[in-house]
Formats: C-alpha cells, structure tokens, sequence
C-alpha cells in the first residue's frame, strides 16, 4: 500500500450485530467481519438491548483481531477510523464507539462518526455510484422512511411512518398468525411460490408520502381472529399463505407507490433501496417493475448489505472523508441521531 | 379512584379523549394503556403528546422499546413491553426507575402486563383501557388512581 492509500477501518454495532470492515481507496472492500446474535435474541421476539450491549462487549475484540489478521495487512497502513454514532441502542452504539476511538486515538488519525441510516443508504454504492439528486427508501423494523439527497450525505426526509414500521406490522401479523421469530422472514419465505390466492386490502388515507400500518395491521388481525382453526388452534397452511402474500402485496404497494410518486415529483436520477425490509422477495421484484417505464435507475442492494453491518459505514465514511466531516476524539453517541442533521 | 368510561366514533375521537386527559396533567404521571394489539394504544398516546405540544410524528415504539418525545413544558417517554414477554425479570432493565415520578416527565406505557415489577407495582397510576367494538369505534376506560 502507498502513502496516498486512504484505508478506513469502520465497526458497527448500533443494534444486533457486532461488525467490523475495511475499505481501501472507497471501493476496495478487504475485510467485512460480522458477528450476529440473531439466535441470541431469539427467545425475546426482538432484540433485547441489555443483552445486545453485552453480547457486542464479548464480541467486538474477537470481531476486530479477525478483521486485522488479514494477511499482509499493516494496522499502521490505516488513515482512518469511522463508527455508527447513532442513532441505535444506547449501550451497543457506546461498545462501538469506545472501540473505534481507542484506535483512532492509538493510530493517531482522524475518527467518522456515521449515521447508520446514512450507511443503508450508501451501502448502495457497492452496486453502483450514486447520481444525485436521488431517493432512498428505508425499511426495516425500526424504520420506513422516504429520503431525499439533493447532494452527497444531505438529507431530507420527505416520508415516513405515522404509526408502525413496516417490518413491525410484518413480525406483528406474522405472530397472529402462528410463524416463528423473525416474523416478517418467515412471512415472506412461506408466501413465495406460485400461484397463492391473495385478497383486496384497504388502503390506508395517508397525506404526501407519509405511511401507515397500524391500520392495515389491525384489520388483518381481526380477520385472522374470526378465521376456523384446528383442534390445536392452528390455522390451515393455505390460509396463512393466502394471508402472508396478501400482507406482503399490501403492505409493500403501498411503500411502493409512496416511493414511486416521490421519484417523479423529484425528479430524481436514482433510487435506492435499503434496511432489513430490502431483502423482502416481493420488494425486490416489484420496486424494479414499477420504475420499468420511467428514466430512473433501481438500485437494491445485495443481500449481505440488508442486514447491519460495516462496509456500509466504511462507505458512507468515504464520503464524509471527502467532505470533511470529522469527529472530535471526545464524540458521544446519539441513540436518537437524526439524519436530516446530518 | 375515579372511573370514566368513553365511547369513540373515531380515531379522532379517541385522540380528543386523549387530549383531554392531557388537560389534566401536571407531571410525573405513569399512565399505563391496555388493549389488544391494534386497540389504538399508540394512536391514544399520539392524542396525548399533540395535545402536550410534541411537534412531529409519534410513531410506534416497539422496535425500540422506548421513545422520548418533548413536548411544550413536559417529555413523554412512550414505552413499549410487547418484546418483554418472557424476559426475565433481570434482564427487564429499561432504566426506568429513575424517571417513573420525575415532575418533568410523563410516563405512557403499552402493554404494561410485560413490565418489570417496579413498574407494576407503581402507584399512582392512570390506566386506560381501550376495547375494540368495530374498525372505526372503540370503547375507552379510564381509571384514574389519583383522585
């Protein structure tokens, strides 16, 4: 490596995932390390944040001396180091944080701290560069946001959801109707084959681009309810199926849509896609057909990048290296981070 | 105690309930809302912090178990124990314990059968309860502990 390398370390740890990456010159992905403790957090439906900090404190030493161990790697060959600052859970995003600022204090080089919404975006970026202005939508349990970026790192949150996230109302359905935790997976997986009846949902009266599920979830669960179960108070399979595909139809259309009528009111060169709801197989297949007559080009991530990890940091770092936006070796973590501050 | 009971046509309805118990309160109230998953227990809550001057979007905190809103004089901390079935009580840790009480804050918390013990056993308390009758109606009780 020569002098002029620019090498970012970047780790991640906002929520259920212990992760560590190493980007050379923006593109050049060495190293991507994640420790996930989806098992972990199985039993409580969700992540839990006490054990999800704990979980990050056992990993995050094992996570980086792998990512460092890669062979021919000079640690002091590293100019940079960026990290998740929010938002996220308390005391996993300070895990993260004090790690990356004891190295960067170590090395001696300047420290990023990354919004980890900032990095679903930017994840993007490992399919194709980004032309601006452009419109990001995010999805996940957590989030369902509609991002405009006028420019590289600014945004501008034009959409979001006025009740549940969609990835909530998914896990949400997904229990009353009987399937195992991750619901909203297991939702999408049974529901994929061909030929599976759906039936017409209502569609929720949501002002500008603004979502919501809380309605749509209501609704199924009342009719889930009233459906004839058997001795064991399970549900026939073809009727989950019938209710997994057509929650997934309507709860994804309307993100799409939404999504759709953003891009052309904004002019936009590009959409992205991002967060855990991105790895939805509906999703994949539909975003592309609704853009299929439009001069927009579709980006959705490749699927190791829907889930948290740090390439997407590192990426997102890259950018804020060319713009300047360095933190403070005394940066605190903001569990509530919002990206149009950014 | 005093018990009202409210019936609601709408979502706005029950939000207007929300903004007039609201009305009532001074700080350092814990109310906690019970209702089956849909009842309205976070629509309720968004009447509330509108009416105690939270601008923007109150959304649903499941994902992250807490979140806290400003409002015009008081925060609104919006809790969630959905995901807290079947925790062990050890590991409820919210840190809630410090704000439950706190003059400048009001305490909403979803799905209360889930919370840890200190919570349960605080007092006073202002529950409501919110059944479902059809899509648009639901049927309000609210048992306020501190009269």
């Amino acid at each position: 490596m020569t002098n002029k390398d620019e090498v970012i370390l970047a780790i991640e740890s906002s929520c259920d995932e212990t992760a560590v990456a190493i980007l050379k010159n923006g593109t050049e992905l060495l190293v991507n390390s994640v420790n996930t403790q989806i098992e972990d957090h199985k039993r409580f439906g969700g992540v839990y944040p006490e054990l999800a900090s704990r979980l990050h404190l056992q990993n995050i030493s094992k996570v980086l001396s792998y990512a460092l161990s890669l062979k021919g790697f000079d640690v002091s060959s590293i100019t940079h180091v960026a990290v998740t600052g929010g938002p996220g859970l308390p005391g996993a995003l300070q895990i993260g944080a004090m790690a990356a600022k004891t190295i960067a204090s170590y090395l001696e080089v300047p420290l990023l701290s990354v919004h980890h919404l900032a990095g679903h975006i930017y994840a993007n970026e490992y399919v194709t560069s980004f032309h601006y202005p452009l419109l990001a939508l995010i999805a996940s349990g957590g989030n369902s946001e509609i991002v405009y970026l006028p420019s590289p790192m600014k945004f501008e949150i034009i959409g979001e959801t006025e009740d549940d996230a969609i990835g909530e109302a998914f896990d949400k359905v997904a229990r009353c109707l009987g399937l195992p935790y991750p619901g909203g997976v297991n939702l999408d997986k049974i529901s994929r084959e061909e030929g599976i009846e759906t039936f017409p949902l209502p569609k929720p009266k949501v002002e500008g681009y603004n979502l919501s599920y809380s309605g749509l979830k209501s609704h199924l669960i009342r009719m889930i309810e009233k459906e004839e179960r058997d001795a064991e108070g399970n549900l026939p399979l073809n009727v989950v199926k019938s209710y997994a595909r057509s929650t997934e139809v309507a709860f994804v259309n309307q993100l799409l849509e939404k999504l759709h009528q953003a891009a052309i009111d904004y002019n936009v060169k590009q959409v992205v896609v991002g967060g855990g709801v991105s790895a939805n197989s509906y999703l994949r297949s539909h975003v592309q057909e609704i853009f299929a007559n439009d001069d927009i080009e579709v980006i959705i991530p490749p699927l190791w990048c829907t889930t948290d990890n740090a390439a997407m940091i590192a990426k997102a770092a890259h950018h804020m290296i060319e713009l300047g936006q360095f933190a403070p070796k005394s940066m605190t973590t903001q569990p509530n981070r919002n990206l149009e501050e950014e | 105690m005093k018990q009202e009971i409210f019936k609601t046509e709408s979502k706005q309805d029950t939000q207007e309930v929300a903004s007039k118990l609201a009305a009532s309160l001074h700080g350092g109230e814990v109310i906690i809302a019970t209702g089956d998953l849909g009842a309205g227990k976070t629509a309720f809550c968004q009447g509330l912090g509108r009416a105690l001057g939270v601008k923007g979007i109150i959304n649903s905190p499941t994902f992250n178990l807490i979140k806290v809103y400003q409002g015009s004089t008081l925060n609104l901390y919006h809790v969630d124990c959905y995901r807290l079935e079947n925790v062990d009580e050890e590991r409820k840790n919210l840190g809630l314990e410090e704000v439950l009480g706190d003059h400048n804050i009001i305490t909403y918390v979803e799905w209360p059968d889930y919370a840890p013990e200190y919570l349960k056993e605080y007092h006073p308390i202002i529950h409501i309860d919110i059944q479902y009758i059809d899509e648009e109606r639901r049927e309000i009780t609210i048992q306020d502990e501190r009269q």
